[in-house]
């Protein structure tokens, strides 16, 4: 069971970051926070930024994690197949999630 | 004893009765793999020709051939057969049939779960049908959108049919899901670890997680939207707290992923199939693998894009764009490893390499075109047009129907034991391919010059008569190709010649049988230690004949087969099958008259229905055979098992787990909704909120911790053989009592149902709780019995493990739900 959970562990992150972004873009522009200011930004723009290199740096963090002694599979196949699948989930991050600093307002 | 007597000892224990009766009391996965794949044809017929009346209706301007309502019938039914009826039951039966084949088992995990799933599909396609002929079909779209589906403006059964029509064949579809996660973890030939599997079996195994992912969200949605309809929860009632959005992220959510549900095992018979074609082995196969995996997640993360004309912010649509777009590289890395794995090999042209070229052709335009449909700006170009209907087909129809054309003639010879003689079939496919092309192409053109999906007619100065007359035409062209197929196939199976056992040449496990198979499959259970044993011990047919690996000495009428562990392959257990049953068609009859219950609104039949599902449940489980063996069994090669009920962790906790993940994500699709209608949802907040009870809270989730508390105590005790877990088996009742009454009392106070969405969702996230802890209740109470009982009856690890996970659930819901509800106040 350990084994199929490192296979699915690095994409299962992904599919929640992608839905947490997606979601925090919901309360943010219900709750107004594009009309609120926050040091040059809006807290709208602060919060998706944040929310951006914080979901890669989880990503990051499940392929170190992967990679490490600790969590790496004994098997070579898995380890391989967890590892791609753990760069496949931060290229995935940094593309899908990139609109989160390109477009900061809820129009 | 020798082979010939192994085989006949093995076929008595195994085989199905003769006639009628074996047909409804089977539980052999080759039988109901084969009855699964029957049926899916049959409703592969009906849902073409609901399409060849879409197509006579289109083909001349201003036609009369079909009125306007009968017409919005005809393409809603096409779209769900082929989906629902066609589509998922068509790789359900092709996994049934071939998985224990594949992986060197007798059976799949739960023989009765499989004939179960089966015949609450065939009910629940019947229920369908049914509506079609008496002209009561849904006729709202396959998408169902309200309010267009909502009491107002849908006021007969039509959409109720789709439903509860609908929803009941999911529960087929789940149960095939949790049979198949279980089966390909757990019941493989010693020696198969993961990487050494077959790649069908990852693509299978991929699906079905995706199932149990995918379908809830969407069987979440149609009850609430039933409880719209027939009792007005106003969920999607805008005017009332509601949104028509919330239905549609709920079915994207399992819409979208569909597709690549569809798509996945049909690209799991490629890659299959293409390397026996190519005389070579599967280029890249932990690539291949890995972009599976990948595609499946993605795939999660596009709900959207059927979205993109509905107003959401600019931020959204790009995160669900990009999502869009990045779904092309795993679907392209497994395209190259199959150019790849044919430029290594030494391709033949066989008829099943005649589909998977054709395959090639139209599914790359398919998803050449989604790229293009991706792209913001240019779908909300060809949005709702002929375009995307076009599109859709090329993916499904070359990324499933081409692929499985390619696979039903791969498999033949095993299914049959004939040598295919006629040659109708290559006729059939130039006929299918060309007619294919001819009339999808066209559609593209004929969207882009502006044509609208779903339109029962359209003037004749609009310049598409004659694109539409040249695909209609072509359409019928391609029914004849598959007419064809179906009479090639007829042919085969009533006059060809008796073949040889493996005709291709292939070296994976299920042509190292005889064929057709026996009902046992393998007369010994072989071990493995190569992605293609018998490639690499041709002998390997004759040496599991002849009884030389595992069970080959079968014991009185035992039906038996071995687990192994997920990841290694190393035996772990023996598994003793229950016999022919006529308690899964039976089960599937009463959760059938629950649904009628529902579609004709007579609502006292849903609770006498779930009485004897429950009772008949019960029985289920106490009819287990593995009770009177205990201790170490001998299964050959001197290696001693114990039996997979003694284990910490039975193939009944595998599905278990599997099937809370599944129930797991309706309750986190719940809580989206929630969330949705609370930030997004128009005419919010409500007029009133759900006060805080702390009585209600504190009975509530003190009674969740004695609910958990309890059953780690009875496990405990269980475990270490004494004293009787009577102790843990009390707190954990008490602890489940609590939790009813507290969500009982919470239930009651959930305000005015129909005046207001909230009080509908407080409803709808209580009673799911309550469902949960009466679930748990019952899972206790039938612990108790085995306790009282004691002897051979008396609980075993696995069953307490199994109704841990239950009541552990269960106080997570009641607990979860009593804080998001009780607050609510708190948060507005």
């Amino acid at each position: 069971m350990k084994d199929v959970v490192r296979i699915v562990i690095a994409m299962l992150v992904w599919l929640a970051l992608f839905s947490a972004l997606y979601g925090l873009e919901g309360v943010g522009c219900a709750a107004g926070w594009q009309h609120i200011q926050v040091t040059g930004a809006t807290l709208f723009q602060a919060a998706m930024t944040l929310a951006f290199f914080v979901a890669l740096l989880i990503l990051a963090a499940v392929l170190v994690g992967l990679r490490s002694p600790l969590f790496r599979s004994a098997s070579p196949f898995v380890a391989h197949i967890s590892t791609m699948l753990a760069v496949a989930a931060l290229v995935a991050g940094a593309w899908t999630l990139f609109p989160a600093l390109a477009l900061s307002h809820c129009a | 004893m020798n082979a010939l007597a192994r085989h006949r000892a093995l076929s008595r224990i195994w085989s199905s009765q003769p006639g009628w009766r074996g047909v409804i009391s089977t539980v052999n996965h080759s039988d109901i793999g084969r009855m699964f794949l029957l049926v899916a044809t049959l409703f592969f017929l009906i849902g073409g020709v609901l399409a060849m009346l879409i197509r006579t209706q289109l083909a001349t301007a201003r036609s009369a051939f079909v009125a306007p309502a009968i017409y919005d019938q005809i393409f809603t039914m096409h779209g769900t057969v082929m989906m629902f009826l066609f589509a998922i039951p068509l790789f359900e039966g092709a996994a049934v049939y071939l998985l224990p084949k594949l992986l060197g088992t007798r059976d799949l995990a739960f023989p009765r779960l499989t004939a179960y799933g089966f015949w609450c599909y065939v009910f629940g396609g019947l229920m369908l049908v049914f509506a079609l002929l008496a002209g009561l079909a849904p006729d709202s779209g396959w998408f169902m959108y309200p309010p267009l589906s909502s009491s107002a403006h849908s006021p007969g059964v039509n959409a109720d049919f789709w439903l509860i029509g609908v929803t009941f064949v999911e529960v087929s579809a789940i149960a095939a899901a949790v049979e198949i996660c279980v089966s390909i973890l757990k019941f493989r030939a010693p020696g198969m670890s993961l990487d050494l599997m077959p790649i069908f079996a990852w693509y299978a195994l991929v699906t079905a997680l995706m199932i149990l992912m995918g379908f809830p969200p969407l069987i979440l949605g149609s009850i609430l939207l039933e409880l719209e309809r027939a009792f007005g929860f106003p969920f999607f009632e805008s005017a009332l707290g509601g949104s028509p959005l919330l239905w549609q992220h709920l079915f994207w959510l399992f819409g979208h992923p569909e597709v690549y549900i569809i798509f996945l095992p049909a690209a799991g018979v490629i890659s299959t199939v293409l390397p026996v074609m190519a005389r070579t082995t599967l280029l890249g196969y932990r690539w291949v693998v890995a972009a599976a995996v990948a595609l499946a997640f993605l795939s999660f993360g596009l709900w959207v894009h059927h979205m993109f004309a509905t107003g959401i912010p600019h931020m959204g649509l790009a995160f669900f764009s990009a999502a869009s777009t990045l779904v092309a590289v795993p679907t392209g890395i497994q395209i190259f490893a199959w150019l790849g794995t044919l430029w290594k090999g030494q391709p033949r042209l066989t008829l099943p390499m005649l589909y998977i070229i054709g395959f090639f052709f139209t599914f790359v335009i398919g998803g050449l075109t989604g790229v293009m449909v991706a792209i913001v700006p240019f779908d909300w170009q060809a949005h709702d047009t002929a375009f995307i209907t076009a599109h859709l087909h090329y993916v499904l129809f070359g990324g499933f129907v081409f692929p499985m054309l390619a696979g039903l003639y791969y498999w033949l010879p095993q299914l049959t034991g004939r040598k295919r003689f006629f040659r109708i079939g290559e006729m059939a496919f130039w006929l299918i391919f060309m007619g294919f092309n001819g009339a999808f192409l066209a559609m593209h053109w004929v969207g882009l010059l502006g044509q609208r999906r779903r339109i029962a007619w359209y003037p004749e100065n609009a310049g598409w008569t004659e694109i539409n007359l040249m695909s209609s035409i072509s359409a019928f062209v391609m029914a004849i190709g598959v007419a064809m197929v179906v009479f090639d196939i007829a042919l085969h199976a009533l006059l060809a010649i008796r073949g040889s056992r493996n005709p291709w040449g292939a070296g994976t496990l299920e042509w190292a049988m005889p064929t057709p198979p026996a009902a046992y499959n393998f007369a010994s259970i072989p071990i493995v230690g190569d992605r293609e044993p018998l490639a690499r011990d041709p002998e390997l047919a004759n040496k599991i004949a002849r009884g030389e690996y595992f069970l080959g000495a079968p014991r009185g009428e035992l039906r038996e087969t071995l687990t192994v562990d997920a990841a290694g392959g190393r035996p772990e257990a023996l598994v003793i099958f229950p016999g022919n049953s006529t308690l899964p068609i039976t089960l599937a009859a009463f959760t059938g008259a629950g649904f009628l219950g529902a579609l004709i609104r007579v609502y006292w039949v849903i609770p006498l229905a779930l009485l004897f599902v429950v009772g008949l449940s019960l029985r289920w489980g106490w009819s287990q055979r593995e009770a009177t063996h205990t201790g170490l069994q001998n299964v050959g090669r001197a290696t001693l098992l114990p039996q997979a009920i003694e284990t910490d962790r039975s193939p009944g906790w595998w599905g278990s787990a599997f099937l809370l993940g599944a129930d797991a994500v309706l309750y986190g699709s719940l809580f989206f909704g929630y969330a949705f209608l609370w930030t997004v949802g128009p005419n919010w907040p409500p007029p009133q909120w759900l006060s805080l009870s702390v009585l209600e809270l504190a009975l509530g989730l003190i009674g969740a911790a004695v609910e958990v508390i309890g059953i780690l105590l009875a496990g405990r005790a269980v475990s270490r053989s004494s004293p009787p877990p009577s102790l843990g088996i009390l707190l954990t009742l008490a602890g489940a009592a609590m939790t009813i009454a507290a969500l009982a009392m919470t239930l009651t106070r959930a305000g005015q149902l129909t005046d207001y969405a909230y009080g509908a969702t407080i409803f709808v996230m209580i009673a799911y709780a309550l469902i949960h802890a009466a679930i748990a209740a019952i899972t206790i109470c039938s612990l108790a019995y085995r306790t009282l009982r004691g002897g051979a009856a008396r609980p075993r690890t696995s069953n307490v493990n199994i109704v841990r996970l239950w009541t552990d659930y269960a106080a997570f819901v009641a607990a979860t739900s009593l804080i998001a509800t009780q607050f609510s106040s708190y948060l507005r």
